[in-house]
């Protein structure tokens, strides 16, 4: 944390190129919740690099009584939540084709058409439940860290997160019974 | 808080889950591991960050100056008809008359006397706050900024 700290005010001293360190350190995780969000990789990607470059700009004023990672990943959450509002064009991106092509005829269908359904269930979800939901099962972040990235109280993700699951085994069932009607 | 963590997590850790459908949904979101972007995430960011540099260093945006210059001008050309007399006379609104027939409202509407110097006034008054915000916020405000951190 001091490190972390000391890195960031010789950033804010004009040490630009240390930023890359930062970047690495936490580009991962800002490109997960941009890429749960709007669940397309290269929208995610520039979401996410939108992110660092908006942090940048306001290194200065960040509060150091929370978490750098903490107060990243909120503007990574806010960055993905305005792209999905500009662009609402849902398009599977070539990379995502190419990766299900992949892993057709491995004899793996079934539990792909598995994952699949669920990803659809996901899908339907709002985008702070189906955060809420990837980031606590990530198992990195407690519910108070879920809180601050998401803009919510601590109950009310605790709620969300049940209530997701609830729902989620609700709408897979919903899409097993449709599926199992087209066959 | 931390109780609350360990028995939510307790909860979604149940073998199998209530049914079927959370099982599934339970194994495969304890599967999700996290995403990695492109190979040249980092320097595609460094090298974006010239961009931000500008506005850290406090730059005002050509947008925010050219909406203080048409601020400025309004208020110029409005203080010179002004100093000319344009709005010395003092206009009357009547709606009595044509608008309204005569037979169906018996009673007299006044006429509204309407002062342009005095709304004149107001909108150069108004906007002279504005222009005074603006400035505070795309000059002043970037300027003791820059000078706190050089």
């Amino acid at each position: 944390m001091t490190d972390e700290n000391s890195l960031i005010d010789r950033i804010i001293a004009g040490e630009q190129q240390l930023y890359a360190e930062l970047i690495n350190r936490y580009k991962g995780y800002a490109f997960t919740i941009a890429l749960k969000i709007l669940q397309n990789r290269p929208e995610a990607e520039e979401a996410a690099q939108d992110a660092f470059i908006k942090a940048f700009q306001s290194l200065a004023k960040f509060n150091r009584e929370a978490k750098f990672s903490t107060w990243l990943y909120r503007i990574a959450f806010n960055t993905a939540i305005s792209y999905k509002r500009k662009s609402k064009n849902i398009f599977q991106s070539i990379e995502d084709v190419h990766a299900g092509q992949h892993q057709e005829g491995e004899g793996k269908v079934e539990h792909d058409d598995k994952k699949r359904f669920i990803e659809q269930a996901l899908s339907r979800l709002s985008d702070a439940d189906r955060l809420a939901v990837n980031l606590f099962y990530l198992q990195e972040f407690s519910l108070e860290e879920i809180a601050d990235i998401t803009g919510m109280q601590a109950n009310t993700v605790k709620v969300r997160v049940h209530r997701a699951r609830q729902r989620l085994a609700e709408e897979l069932k919903s899409i097993l019974q449709k599926e199992a009607l087209t066959l | 808080m931390n109780e609350e963590n360990e028995e939510l997590r307790k909860f979604t850790d149940k073998p199998g889950g209530e049914n079927d459908e959370l099982g599934a949904i339970d194994r495969y979101l304890k599967s999700v591991r996290i995403e990695q972007p492109s190979a040249n995430f980092t320097q595609h960011v460094m090298s974006n960050l010239h961009r931000a540099s500008a506005a850290a260093l406090g730059l005002p945006s050509r947008n925010k100056m050219l909406m203080l210059a048409g601020i400025l001008v309004t208020i110029g050309i409005a203080i010179l008809l002004l100093a000319g007399g344009a709005f010395e006379s003092v206009t009357t609104i009547t709606v009595d008359q044509e608008i309204l027939p005569n037979n169906q409202i018996r009673e007299y509407i006044p006429t509204i006397p309407f002062n342009g110097k005095l709304v004149i006034n107001i909108v150069i008054l108004m906007n002279l706050a504005l222009a005074f915000m603006i400035l505070d916020r795309a000059v002043l405000k970037p300027w003791f900024e820059r000078r706190r951190h050089a």
